[in-house]
């Protein structure tokens, strides 16, 4: 696991009533510099427990003095984004992993289009000085509910002018993938954040419409959904790890002091994938394979059953 | 790695007999024949799909038109090359172009592919014929074979090893001198 | 405490590359055992011990003028030995300003870098350079930026780009390989340049390295150790000059073996390029010859017992089954088990 980076928070920005924007510096030196579609793992510090979310970087790449993301309220939230919402304020100190990125642009394509879902507007932010850069033909399609989620809608506009298409769910205006999707040139790539049911729709339309997956470029952001509480052994420690029902596997793990490295955090990378040597899983990472999960499985998102003792290999 | 044996590596091409069964908007087959049984069954197979089939053909090969919706033949290989890049170049995504012929063809109609913006998941190759080419490591010259395992280099003069190892870019296998003891009648130029 | 150059030495012609005794203790000696098989040694690159090849994320030694003189011989004669392909550019001007970084932070007495925004003046002391240049600008630098820097830093360095779950060998300043041919592999994914190494596919080391390749993060870099043998202490072993070197090979005798067989050692060294997402493999290369080498008879002891039981196979791959035996006599007399037999 790699260090974290120590940072103040420079500014905080209420965006809309559910989208707050933090500004943050390094507390010494300089902070590492990261690629367009780059996001970090931010350390939330809650009184019984310490929550780690990723959230895309939404500065331009080339600023190399301060990181900014920008954190939606969730309605179910497990306590971080309350926590970045109702505490973290300006001055205060927090904890980051380095940048990673799972959601680069494509260096073969000659169209992008940028799809976003709400909240899944952050990522694009960085991409879109990267492509103005390169001079490269891109389109962004923002999908929101309007004075909700509709976070840099206004300064996108000014920026953007035709290359932005809104979609406001609040005036009846919805994406039209099979149009969208239909009668794109060779050399296109279609890249979509947001929610897990707009990722869906456009893998599927994709998909239908011969689009190969390498064309088709998604990242999800989501919180570990709860399930059952369980038990995890460690074989080689001997620890005995109990996972209740709002931790993931890998939080209950950092919370007993073993570390298992990982980056994205939502089942995707494939970096945290543990042996394990008995027991029964629930698989729910987007990674491994079928032959992989009889003796992998990705503790970030993926749980022991309930009443079955998961024997890891840690 | 200069003297494996020919056996195949995680780099050497493999090549379909079936087309695979997934979606496409359109359906083009380019072919260096279409006399060959390899040809007619790929044909047949692909008359399955429900989308129009556009098939580009070398020569004046015999064609049942009533089989094939569209079917244009060429009488060398420059404008055969000319007309798949004009119509890639307002192909949309959701294309699959089929290949069908010698290594030498499928490398050269795929490389033209690949500047117009397709994929290699969009892209299947049918091998037909035994000719493929050859890089030369040492002088970096190109040259057809078929399937010797050693060939003298037209332009260095080295006696060559094929190797398996290929280069998809390069669309050739390498060689690479095949007993540097052996003397040579020149070195490299 | 500061390199210093020795004068130029020859790495081919008549060899007349040698190493210091500091440089000989300073070697990357690569066995941890006395036995070596594939495996996924990727580590953590943590700076280790001041004057150790570990220090700096990119190592300069004695060396350095020679190797900086050879690899302009390469490309004089092979201009395509430095290849970028143009999805590249972006990597090119991030390896450009990760080698000046370092380069200048870690040996300020050799190099200097002076930024205001993109007007950047660069230094180098050793090899007299002193360049203003617009960083981002090509036309602004006597060539394309990944060979301008690289003509200054010792290595190979081949620039991966990252998509669709791979590496692919998109650019790279590959003078000095062991046995393979930048020209041949560029645009290969890591699977396919990796392809004629034999059993470690079968033993899963390229699918796992791969992953551990994919997630480097910024400023986290890995570097392993790998190796093979040299005849002569010839840096240019690309498949390229396969004919002017491969009879060598046929030429070791039990009087020569010492001073021409040589340990060769890359330190790989692998950087995230933070601007451009693509990875950095930097194959930095160490040769001792055996003579050299046995003056740490400890190494010599473990190098005999490593080529002795060598799979077949791998010595095979590396190219060294037609001199082993000559190689594995001659260092029997610095392992006491074989002496005693």
């Amino acid at each position: 696991m790699s260090a974290a980076i120590e940072v103040r928070v420079a500014a905080v920005r209420q965006l809309t009533p559910v989208v707050r924007e933090f500004t943050f510096e390094p507390l010494q030196g300089r902070l590492p510099g990261f690629s367009a579609g780059s996001h970090v793992v931010v350390h939330m510090p809650l009184a019984e427990r310490t929550l780690r979310n990723a959230y895309s970087l939404l500065s331009d790449p080339t600023e190399r003095g301060h990181y900014r993301i920008a954190v939606r309220l969730q309605d179910e939230s497990r306590g971080g984004s309350r926590f970045m919402h109702e505490q973290v304020k300006e001055g205060d100190r927090l904890q980051l992993s380095p940048p990673a990125n799972l959601f680069s642009p494509s260096s073969q394509a000659r169209r992008h289009l940028l799809i976003a879902g709400g909240i899944g507007i952050t990522p694009f932010l960085s991409y879109l000085p990267e492509l103005r850069a390169r001079g490269a033909d891109f389109s962004l399609h923002y999908a929101f509910r309007g004075g909700l989620t509709d976070a840099y809608r206004q300064q996108l506009q000014a920026e953007l002018g035709e290359r932005l298409s809104c979609y406001d769910a609040e005036a009846g205006c919805f994406l039209d993938l099979p149009r969208l999707l239909g009668e794109q040139p060779l050399g296109s790539h279609v890249y979509v954040c947001g929610p897990q049911s707009l990722i869906e729709a456009v893998r599927e339309q994709a998909a239908a419409l011969g689009w190969p997956a390498s064309r088709v470029h998604w990242e999800v952001f989501a919180a570990p959904e709860p399930g059952q509480p369980f038990v995890a052994q460690l074989a080689r420690s001997g620890k005995r790890v109990a996972v209740g029902s709002d931790f993931s596997l890998l939080e209950a793990l950092e919370q007993a002091g073993v570390e298992v490295p990982n980056l994205c955090r939502g089942g995707v990378c494939g970096q945290c994938d543990t042996r394990y040597l008995d027991g029964e899983v629930e698989h729910r990472d987007a990674f491994l394979g079928a032959a992989e999960r009889a003796t992998h499985l990705m503790p970030c998102v993926s749980r022991g059953r309930c009443g079955s003792a998961l024997l890891l290999d840690l | 790695m200069t003297t494996d044996a020919p056996q195949a590596m995680a780099s050497t091409p493999l090549y379909q007999q079936q087309p695979q069964p997934v979606p496409a908007t359109r359906r083009l087959l380019v072919s260096q024949s279409l006399v060959q049984p390899e040809v007619n069954a790929l044909q047949a197979a692909l008359a399955q799909f429900a989308e129009p089939l556009q098939v580009l053909v070398l020569g004046e090969s015999a064609v049942d038109p009533v089989a094939l919706d569209s079917v244009e033949a060429f009488a060398g290989p420059q404008l055969l090359r000319a007309r798949l890049q004009t119509l890639l170049a307002t192909a949309p995504v959701g294309t699959r172009l089929y290949l069908c012929g010698d290594e030498v063809f499928l490398w050269d109609c795929r490389q033209l592919a690949e500047e117009a913006g397709l994929l290699d998941e969009e892209i299947e190759l049918f091998r037909t014929g035994a000719r493929r080419r050859l890089y030369c490591v040492h002088c970096a010259t190109f040259q057809d074979i078929t399937d010797e395992a050693l060939s003298e280099c037209t332009c260095c003069g080295v006696q060559l090893l094929v190797r398996t190892h290929f280069s998809r870019r390069l669309g050739a296998y390498m060689g690479v001198c095949s007993d540097p003891n052996l003397p040579r009648a020149e070195v490299r130029p | 405490m500061p390199v210093t150059f020795k004068p130029l030495e020859s790495y081919r012609d008549d060899f007349s590359f040698a190493n210091s005794a500091e440089a000989i203790r300073r070697f990357p000696f690569p066995f941890a055992e006395d036995s070596y098989m594939y495996s996924v040694n990727i580590e953590p690159a943590t700076p280790r011990e001041p004057g150790s090849v570990f220090a700096h994320w990119f190592d300069i030694d004695e060396h350095y003028l020679s190797e900086m003189a050879e690899r302009a011989l390469v490309l004089e004669k092979d201009p395509d030995r430095c290849l970028v392909m143009p999805h590249m550019a972006q990597a090119a001007w991030d390896t450009l300003e990760m080698l000046m970084e370092h380069l200048a932070a870690d040996y300020p007495e050799h190099f200097e870098l002076r930024r205001e925004g993109s007007d950047w003046l660069w230094i180098n002391r050793p090899l007299q350079i002193e360049q203003r240049f617009t960083f981002g600008d090509p036309a602004s630098l006597p060539c394309e930026p990944l060979e301008y820097i690289t003509r200054q830093v010792q290595g190979d360095f081949a620039v991966l780009d990252q998509r669709d779950g791979n590496l692919y060998m998109d650019a790279g300043m590959v003078t000095c390989p062991a046995d393979w041919s930048i020209k041949f592999d560029a645009g290969m994914s890591f699977t396919q340049w990796h392809a004629p190494v034999p059993m470690a596919h079968q033993m899963g080391v390229f699918e796992r390295a791969l992953k551990y390749l994919l997630n480097i993060q910024v400023d986290h870099p890995v570097r392993r150790l790998n190796w093979t043998m040299t005849i002569n202490p010839r840096l240019d072993t690309s498949s390229e000059t396969f004919h002017e070197w491969g009879h060598e090979r046929s030429q070791i005798t039990p009087e020569n073996v010492a001073r021409k067989v040589h340990l060769r050692v890359e330190l790989q060294f692998m950087p995230r390029l933070p601007r451009s997402n693509a990875l950095l493999f930097g194959i930095r290369t160490y040769l001792i010859s055996l003579e050299e080498l046995a003056s740490n008879p400890a190494w010599a002891c473990r190098l005999h017992r490593v080529l002795r039981d060598l799979p077949e196979a791998i010595a095979d791959y590396k190219g060294l089954s037609l001199y082993r035996q000559t190689v594995v006599d001659w260092l029997a007399q610095f392992d006491p088990e074989a002496v005693a037999a």
